[in-house]
């Protein structure tokens, strides 16, 4: 097999790597808001069950919770509702990761001083226009520094997904070591992941850059 | 009538009785100054009367518009409304919009307070949001600080900001919380020139400066045991 060749294999599963990831950033950036926002609820029973969820998904392997989200479905209702084994492991990264977010947000909504909020409301701001018009941006600047983190710990968990039979990028080339006996093919993707993280590296970078002309 | 009365002004936390039953009253154009010592209920008088906290019981009347405090809560919050935006506040760490220059900080509560306004089917303020942010923030003596950002600006010039961002909303009475407590005491003839130019305002300055108090106000009232009594300076 030619370097071509292998390059090609290799783009193909990078690409389902990449879907996996893109896809679980999009929806569990807002979804860890809300989950923020519920784990931060004036409702008492909403505030415990968030946080005792939240705490569970935290603190068991996320290579548990692929399992549970593929087998547990079935066992319990006798349906496999997942078929599609990418949608099973899209929906326990989603989950896992907005957990995660979560408490980064909530973080970032609590450093954001009461006098903030209050100097809106003596201003005659609604809540609403507070939050997002003064509130959201301090936000954003405080956890771009721990999403960051986060968002570079994804590219590598999404490699997790095989054990659900996701063909990413490592089993494209664990599969041409069965097949070709060759082996630099697995060595190689680490190069796909050095530069999707690079890029990521010089993204958040530039935006923290950008926010770095005020102090909150 | 005065334009400013509060009667019998309540507010607890917990067992903490700290107000008691305050009273007094204010014209506009007239400074009051609250003398006291430290945690005697200063700083939650002044949070009652701009409503970041809400009285137990008592009223406070603003010009036509009286809230009952000991009301139920739905014709106290329709009350609230045509008060709130009236009474400003300077807070004593100022509390500007980090994220926005001094500019900015004038013109957002301005644009939406406009906004506002043309929901209710209220005429316009005067001038342009623009120009009246501007134009105070110019009053102010921040001609050349107008696109800095707070952490680039002094604490005097932050307090200037604040003060701008307050009066560009027209209030008719506006509150300083200890305006000389995080400044240089070397600023504070400043500050009081800068209070005694507010024209047409009802101020009301808390302070534990009696050197201070005595360049403003026309009426000092030391705060103590939850009650307020005048004092001679
Ligand atoms: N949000 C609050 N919750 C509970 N107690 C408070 C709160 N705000 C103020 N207090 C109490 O009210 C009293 C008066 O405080 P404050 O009004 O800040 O006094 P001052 O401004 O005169 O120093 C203090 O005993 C303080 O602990
Ligand atoms: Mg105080």
């Amino acid at each position: 097999m030619s370097f071509s060749e292998v390059t090609i294999q290799l783009v193909q599963g990078f690409g389902t790597t990449a879907l996996l990831f893109v896809l679980t950033l999009v929806l569990s950036l807002p979804l860890g808001l809300v989950v923020a926002f519920m784990s931060m609820s004036k409702f008492t029973p909403l505030k415990v069950l968030t946080r005792v969820f939240v705490w569970i998904i935290r603190g068991t392997p996320l290579m548990l919770q692929l399992f549970v989200v593929f087998y547990v479905p079935g066992l319990l209702f006798r349906v496999t509702i997942f078929s599609d084994r990418f949608l099973a492991a899209l929906i326990a990264f989603v989950i896992n990761y907005a957990c995660y977010f979560s408490v980064i947000f909530k973080g970032g909504i609590e450093s954001v001083p009461r006098g903030q909020y209050e100097a809106g409301q003596v201003l005659g701001m609604s809540k609403k226009d507070v939050f997002f018009k003064v509130v959201l941006l301090q936000v954003v600047k405080h956890v771009l520094p721990p999403v960051s983190n986060e968002v570079t710990t994804l590219v590598k968990d999404t490699s997790l997904a095989r054990v659900l039979l996701v063909v990413d990028i490592l089993q494209v080339a664990e599969n041409i070591l069965t097949a070709k006996a060759l082996v630099w093919p697995l060595f190689y993707t680490g190069a796909f992941y050095l530069i999707f993280i690079g890029i990521i590296t010089v993204i958040f970078n530039l935006a923290e850059k950008k926010l770095s002309y005020f102090k909150v | 009538m005065a334009y400013l009365e509060v009667k019998g002004l309540k507010k607890s936390f917990g067992n903490n009785r700290v107000l008691r039953g305050v009273d007094f009253f204010l014209e506009r154009g007239r400074t009051l100054t609250l003398v006291g010592a430290s945690g005697n209920g200063k700083t939650t008088l002044l949070r009652c009367l701009t409503l970041l906290e809400t009285p137990d019981s008592g009223t406070v009347t603003l010009g036509e518009t009286t809230v009952n405090f000991g009301e139920d809560k739905k014709s106290i919050d329709s009350k609230i409304n045509a008060i709130r935006g009236k009474i400003g506040l300077v807070f004593q760490n100022f509390n500007l919009f980090p994220q926005y220059t001094a500019f900015e900080n004038v013109l957002l509560p301005l644009k939406l307070y406009e906004n506002e306004r043309r929901k209710k089917g209220l005429p316009p303020l005067n001038t342009s949001d623009e120009s009246r942010a501007k134009e105070i923030l110019c009053g102010m003596g921040l001609n050349d600080k107008l696109d800095l950002y707070p952490c680039q600006l002094s604490g005097g010039q932050q307090q200037r900001v604040a003060i701008s961002r307050a009066i560009a909303l027209e209030p008719t009475v506006l509150c300083f919380d200890e305006p000389t407590s995080a400044l240089d005491p070397a600023l504070s003839d400043e500050v009081a020139k800068l209070i005694n130019s507010l024209k047409n305002i009802a101020v009301i300055v808390v302070t534990h400066d009696l050197s201070f108090a005595k360049k403003i106000s026309d009426i000092t009232l030391e705060v103590s045991d939850g009650v307020v009594k005048p004092v001679q300076l």
